[in-house]
């Protein structure tokens, strides 16, 4: 059910109510829960981890992808440096914490989050996303590694 | 030869042999047969037609008050009907029941269905001008009410998957919304094919990564 109590058709954002059995993911929770685990493992207990590489894209390609340095920034989190695990990856920490966001949003409040765009802003928006996407990729592979 | 009694008027329907239940209506209301799917609904204020619209929807707009019982409502080919005589959309209160309420007095005009008040009009969405007088169309052709699925995205993050665990994760959880608004009709369908694709490449990729660290581990 719509929240911003505005009419359904014109809306923009809406912030729709959702039951707690379509909040809840289980097989996708689960994964990030294990993957959390891992993470949470390779930190406390694996003290040499500087030739660990838990990419598969890496592994076949020798090429960072996109979303490497996800256990360099998690030990950065862990050491309190925030800006040097933005440093890490960028787009990785915004679009955690965006993820994180989503997450309380709907299992912290029952709610979930509704754009509706026209054709000529999602168009854009999708252009500005590919071209974030693209840039923050080249960085990693630059500086990163 | 079986026979269906209709759930929302009561009717008998006999069915031939091979005539499914899934796909039959009623001869007299037009009320599907099958008790699993969901009744779609024309809204029409003066000349003014909108929908095709799920029966919840229809319900949520008259929670928002953005409908009301003064204008007519018609199942897909069924016949027009003011709000009051639509029990299952305006369920009486008890109390009132027996005793006839005054007439209310009438509202003032309405914008357009789906204007907001106040707002320039917008594209009319899936506006039709019919009398309603006369039975309404059959429609055949999709909703423009449905959502536009995004089965080539998740397709994408669930390629994209097989190379790094974030867009697995995303993907399986977009298919799992988008698959269920398919289901119950909240969403074009047409997407359905590569949203289900996205989805187990999503899963595998979730897989491929849980090995690739099982053997980095080891």
């Amino acid at each position: 059910m719509s929240e911003s109590g505005h009419g359904f058709f014109g809306q923009r954002v809406r912030l729709e109510r959702i039951s707690r059995r379509r909040a809840l993911h289980m097989g996708p929770l689960l994964a990030v829960f294990v993957w959390g685990t891992v993470v949470l493992y390779v930190l406390l207990f694996v003290p040499d981890r500087e030739g660990l590489v838990l990419c598969s894209f890496k592994h076949l390609t020798g090429v960072a992808c996109p979303t490497c340095g996800g256990l360099r920034q998690a030990s950065q989190l862990m050491e309190g440096n925030v800006w040097g695990a933005f440093l890490t990856n960028p787009l990785l920490l915004v679009a955690g914490c965006a993820v994180l966001a989503v997450l309380v949003l709907r299992l912290g409040f029952g709610r979930t989050l509704h754009l509706e765009l026209s054709d000529e802003a999602r168009r854009q928006v999708w252009l500005w996303a590919g071209a974030v996407f693209l840039a923050n990729w080249l960085y990693v592979i630059t500086w990163v590694g | 030869m079986p026979e269906l009694t209709c759930t929302h008027c009561g009717a008998s329907n006999a069915l031939a042999e091979d005539q499914a239940a899934s796909a039959a209506r009623c001869i007299r209301c037009a009320h599907p047969l099958d008790a699993e799917a969901e009744l779609r609904y024309y809204i029409a204020q003066g000349a003014h037609i909108q929908g095709p619209y799920l029966a919840s929807r229809v319900r949520e707009l008259i929670a928002e008050q953005q409908v009301r019982p003064d204008m007519q409502f018609s199942l897909e080919g069924g016949a027009w009907r003011p709000g009051p005589e639509c029990p299952e959309l305006f369920p009486a209160p008890a109390a009132e029941q027996d005793v006839p309420a005054p007439p209310p007095p009438l509202p003032p005009p309405l914008p357009p269905l789906g204007q907001v008040p106040g707002t320039p009009s917008e594209e009319p969405r899936s506006e039709r001008h019919y009398s309603t007088d006369a039975p309404p169309p059959t429609p055949v052709a999709p909703s423009t009410q449905l959502r536009p699925h995004r089965g080539t995205l998740i397709l994408v993050l669930g390629i994209c998957s097989l190379f790094c665990f974030l867009p697995g994760i995303i993907a399986w959880v977009l298919a799992n919304e988008d698959l269920e608004a398919m289901k119950s009709g909240a969403m074009d369908r047409s997407g359905e094919g590569n949203t289900s694709a996205g989805r187990i490449l999503g899963i595998v990729g979730i897989g491929l990564w849980a090995l690739v660290t099982v053997m980095e581990l080891g």
